[in-house]
């Protein structure tokens, strides 16, 4: 409490102070305070040592004031002090696990300002994805970063699972890493996977669909976990609920908690493995030893990952405004299957196995089976050598279930082993039922009026873009598997700004021998193919 | 490297910093730019939406089906309606309205609808899934997007509709085509079902099918009530004398007035085209 007494002494003590100032060493006094300062924010360096480590110095003290970070700040306490140098040669690690991680921490900042405009209802959720593009600054931005981060990460912990199977660091004593890697792999796909409902569009709907409908094969309990995931025999409001809180709340902990698990493993047990050729390798002595010399975090890692921080930040920034666009189709619709289904391009794989046989033994045992075998791979390959020329037959079966992959991957694509009629397809090529296709991008202005017949059409003299998508449409009619085929555009103005467009492809019935049908009049009975579509002058098509 | 990576770092910020501060100067012209293309194609989704499910009442270019329903191509009509029948708020909130919950009885006695066929029926159902119709909300707007985008074509724009298709001598394939489209276009399939016609589908009045044969059995029927003496003849009457002779077992619902709506030559048109089927 401030006395009478202390008012009253106020002036005198004022001066006393100043007077201590004054015949202080005035440089000094605001060094030491700086330092006090510094030293508190950098959890122990003072000026001079952080001058130290961006210049690359040594450290200006004994004890190196650099380790004592790791002990007073608790960021720092989960890194090592140091690694050893050749385990953190680029060609070692690519740096795939810590991209895997620095790619979770953008989707939980991007994910979290996204959550704010976002409400998981059937109604909201659509609506709230086109007032985030359009109502919201930086809100594409956000989305497009989320998207291409989720994406990223799938490849990023597939390509780090990938390098820690063939540099043979799985082998003793880090089985336990890799069972726990194993996991976080299916974190993140059942993470990419779960987000890929909420924007609710009808590919998202779809694709989710197909997803959970596996789930149904499952044996003996299928219809109860499919009803546990979809809340509905159908996705809807419950379906899109539970996914989002798997998507926002239970897969996120669960991947922070497994991440740790996994990182502690890693950094704090084992030790990132030494590469293979300086653990067992031909090597020159002097050169092993300078291999497994101390690096210390500070400041030599710390910048690196810093920089490499800025560095994926900005290069996906450019991405996301440039290239990369977040996909949006039209909103879901339960009553309307569009004709190319497609699981996101992570999944093809499985859908390329269900089109290969029973969708129990193809889309969940043998799934499962797969996942087993992979958690087991440290348990089974009982080859002591990490070397790549001592391991041929891990190294060719790592080669092997790539390239299978892909393969499969390939054949979960809707160009292989599904069957289109003709005349949709062609139709559908040029117009696609979502997306943009050759058609709308020719944009309103060169979309002309008029009725176009392959029968009579001639390509003009100098044809413009239209002509020349119509000689394409033409040609691809003509030799389509249809008996006296025709197609025909005719295109008018319903409103000053809207174009309709009618598509027409007919053709002439045949029975199953080849025979042309006739109606009582003798006339052969046509068949045909008809999409009636509009097109505006605002859509921009042409600017996608 | 450290001093590499920092230099290197520090630079990458500032453009990645610049990058951002050029998308931030743009955002809100990107912005409104964006929201235009989202309307555009949600008026591009109404349209669809509207040629699918409510073209057989009013017309495929909203023209309006006489007897069914009444146009609803211009903005300013439908404005004028809004203010006409007393609503309170704007065309969007009104058109959204309607056609969420159908209308239970007509406003104007020459619009019967649905209850031109079963006078149990609305004259138009409700469209709202929540009202037992197969439309979402969103669709709803998206269709009362498209209805409100009903301008007034400029005379440019006529012009240059009206500059028809490089033609040679009308062979029969043209004819049978051009009635065709009168019998969209006048609203013929709003009621009757005719299968070389697609879109025609409606089920007010008889199917048409087979009109040719059928004609001339009507006239010799002793319940026949009319003056026709051929099947063309009888055709024709049944346009535009449709209470000559009502087909047994459905209702005097053909509008009466198409001797008006058609001119000399597409009543012939369709006159002849009805006798081939
Ligand atoms: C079964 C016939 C029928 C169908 C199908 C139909 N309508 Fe109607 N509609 C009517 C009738 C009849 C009226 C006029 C009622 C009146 O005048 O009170 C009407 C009135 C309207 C009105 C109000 C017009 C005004 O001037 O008040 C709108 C808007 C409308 N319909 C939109 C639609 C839309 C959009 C669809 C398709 C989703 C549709 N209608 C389908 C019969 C139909
Ligand atoms: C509002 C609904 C409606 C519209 C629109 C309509 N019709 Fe009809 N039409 C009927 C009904 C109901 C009948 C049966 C009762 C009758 O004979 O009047 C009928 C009967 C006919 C018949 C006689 C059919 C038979 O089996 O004998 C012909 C022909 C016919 N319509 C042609 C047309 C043509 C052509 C148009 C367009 C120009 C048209 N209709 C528009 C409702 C309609
Ligand atoms: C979210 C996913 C993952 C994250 C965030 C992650 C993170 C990391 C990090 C930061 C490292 C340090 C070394 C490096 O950067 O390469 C590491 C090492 C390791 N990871 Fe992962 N990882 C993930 C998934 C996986 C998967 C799918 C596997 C294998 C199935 C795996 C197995 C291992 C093993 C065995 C090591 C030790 C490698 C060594 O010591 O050289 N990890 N992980």
């Amino acid at each position: 409490m401030l006395g009478l007494q202390d008012l009253r002494n106020l002036p005198r003590d004022f001066e006393r102070k100043v007077r201590e100032i004054l015949n202080q060493d005035l440089e000094e006094v605001v060094r030491d305070r700086l330092d006090e300062r510094v030293r508190t924010i950098t959890a122990g360096l003072d000026l001079e040592e952080l001058r130290a480590v961006f210049r690359g110095d040594p450290p200006t003290e004994k004890p190196n004031p650099r380790w004592k970070v790791h002990t007073t700040s608790f960021l720092f306490h989960i890194r090592p002090r140091y690694y050893q140098r050749a385990s953190t040669w680029f060609t070692h690690t690519f740096r795939l696990g810590w991209l895997s991680t620095y790619l979770f921490f953008i989707e939980l900042v991007t994910g979290i300002i996204l959550m704010i405009y976002y409400a998981p209802t059937p109604n909201t959720a659509y609506r709230d994805m086109l007032n985030i593009l359009t109502n919201v600054r930086f809100g594409l931005l956000m989305r497009d970063l989320h998207r291409l981060g989720a994406e990223l990460m799938v490849i990023a912990v597939f390509l780090h699972m990938l390098r820690v199977y063939f540099t043979g660091s799985y082998k003793k004593p880090r089985e336990f890493t890799w069972l726990t890697g194993v996991i976080l792999l299916g974190i993140t796909l059942f993470l990419s996977f779960s987000g890929y409902l909420l924007p609710w569009d009808q590919l998202a709907y779809w694709a989710v669909t197909i997803g959970t409908s596996m789930a149904d094969k499952t044996p003996l309990i299928g219809r109860e976990v499919n009803l546990l995931l979809r809340g509905a025999p159908d996705i809807g409001a419950g379906g899109l609920l539970r996914f989002y809180l798997l998507h926002v709340l239970f897969l996120p902990l669960l991947a922070i908690l497994f991440i740790s698990v996994h990182y502690y493993k890693v950094s704090r047990e084992h030790g990132i493995s030494l590469p293979a050729v300086v653990e067992e390798g031909e090597m020159d002595e002097d050169r092993r030893r300078w291999a497994k010399e101390r690096i210390d975090f500070i400041p030599d890692l710390l910048t690196h990952e810093i920089f490499l921080s800025v560095l994926v930040l900005v290069a996906m920034v450019v991405a996301v405004i440039f290239w990369f666009d977040a996909p949006l189709e039209s909103q879901a619709n339960p009553q309307i299957t569009p004709l190319d289904t497609k699981a996101p391009w992570y999944f093809l794989w499985l859908q390329g196995m269900l089109k290969l046989g029973d969708p129990t033994w193809m889309g969940v045992i043998l799934p499962g089976l797969i996942v087993l075998l992979l958690a087991a791979i440290p348990y089974m390959d009982n080859n002591p050598s990490r070397l790549a020329k001592n391991r041929p037959i891990a190294v060719s079966m790592g080669v092997l279930g790539v390239i299978v992959l892909i393969i499969l991957s390939y054949m979960g694509t809707p160009k292989w082993g599904i069957e289109t009629p003709p005349a949709v397809r062609i139709i559908q090529d040029i117009v696609p039922q979502e997306g943009v296709g050759p058609f709308r991008k020719l944009g309103y202005e060169r979309i002309k009026l008029g009725t176009f017949d392959t029968d009579t059409f001639v390509l003009p003299e100098n044809p413009d873009e239209f002509d020349v998508l119509f000689a394409e449409f033409q040609k691809r009619v003509k030799n389509a598997p249809l008996a006296s085929p025709r197609g025909v555009w005719e295109i008018d103005l319903l409103q000053p700004n809207l174009k309709r467009v009618k598509m027409e492809i007919s053709w002439t019935k045949v029975d199953e021998e080849g025979n042309i049908l006739k109606d009582e009049k003798g006339q052969p009975v046509r068949d045909q193919y008809e999409k009636v579509f509009f097109i505006h002058e605002d859509s921009g098509y042409e600017r996608e | 490297m450290i001093r590499l990576q920092l230099a290197l770092g520090i630079i990458i910020t500032i453009v990645g910093l610049l990058i951002v501060a050029w998308v931030g100067v743009n955002e809100d012209a990107n912005l409104a730019q964006r929201d235009r293309e989202i309307l555009a194609r949600r008026i591009e989704r109404g349209a669809e939406l509207f040629e699918r499910n409510c073209y057989t009442c009013h017309g495929i270019n909203a023209q309006g089906v006489p007897g069914l329903g009444p146009a609803l191509n211009s903005r300013e009509m439908l404005e004028e309606r809004v203010k006409e029948v007393g609503w309170p708020g704007s065309l969007h909130s009104y058109l959204v309205r309607t056609i969420s919950g159908g209308r239970l009885v007509s406003t104007r006695p020459e619009y019967q609808g649905a209850k031109a066929s079963d006078p149990n029926a609305m004259v138009m159902p409700p469209w709202l899934e929540d009202y037992g119709g197969p439309l979402r909300p969103a669709d709803i707007e998206d269709i009362a997007y498209f209805l409100e985008n009903f301008e007034e074509f400029p005379p440019e724009l006529l012009e240059q509709m009206a500059t028809p298709t490089p033609a040679g001598p009308p062979g029969e394939e043209d004819v049978a085509a051009r009635a065709s489209a009168l019998f969209i276009e006048k609203g013929c399939g709003g009621c009757h079902t005719l299968s070389s016609v697609p879109g025609a589908t409606g089920a007010v009045g008889p199917a048409l099918d087979g009109l040719g044969q059928r004609a001339a059995e009507r006239i010799a029927d002793a319940a026949y009530t009319g003056q026709a003496t051929t099947a063309e003849e009888y055709i024709r009457e049944s346009i535009l004398d449709p209470s000559a002779f009502v087909v047994p077992d459905y209702p005097d619902a053909m509008p009466k007035n198409f001797g008006d709506l058609l001119s000399e030559e597409e009543l012939d048109i369709l006159v002849q085209f009805l006798l081939q089927q």
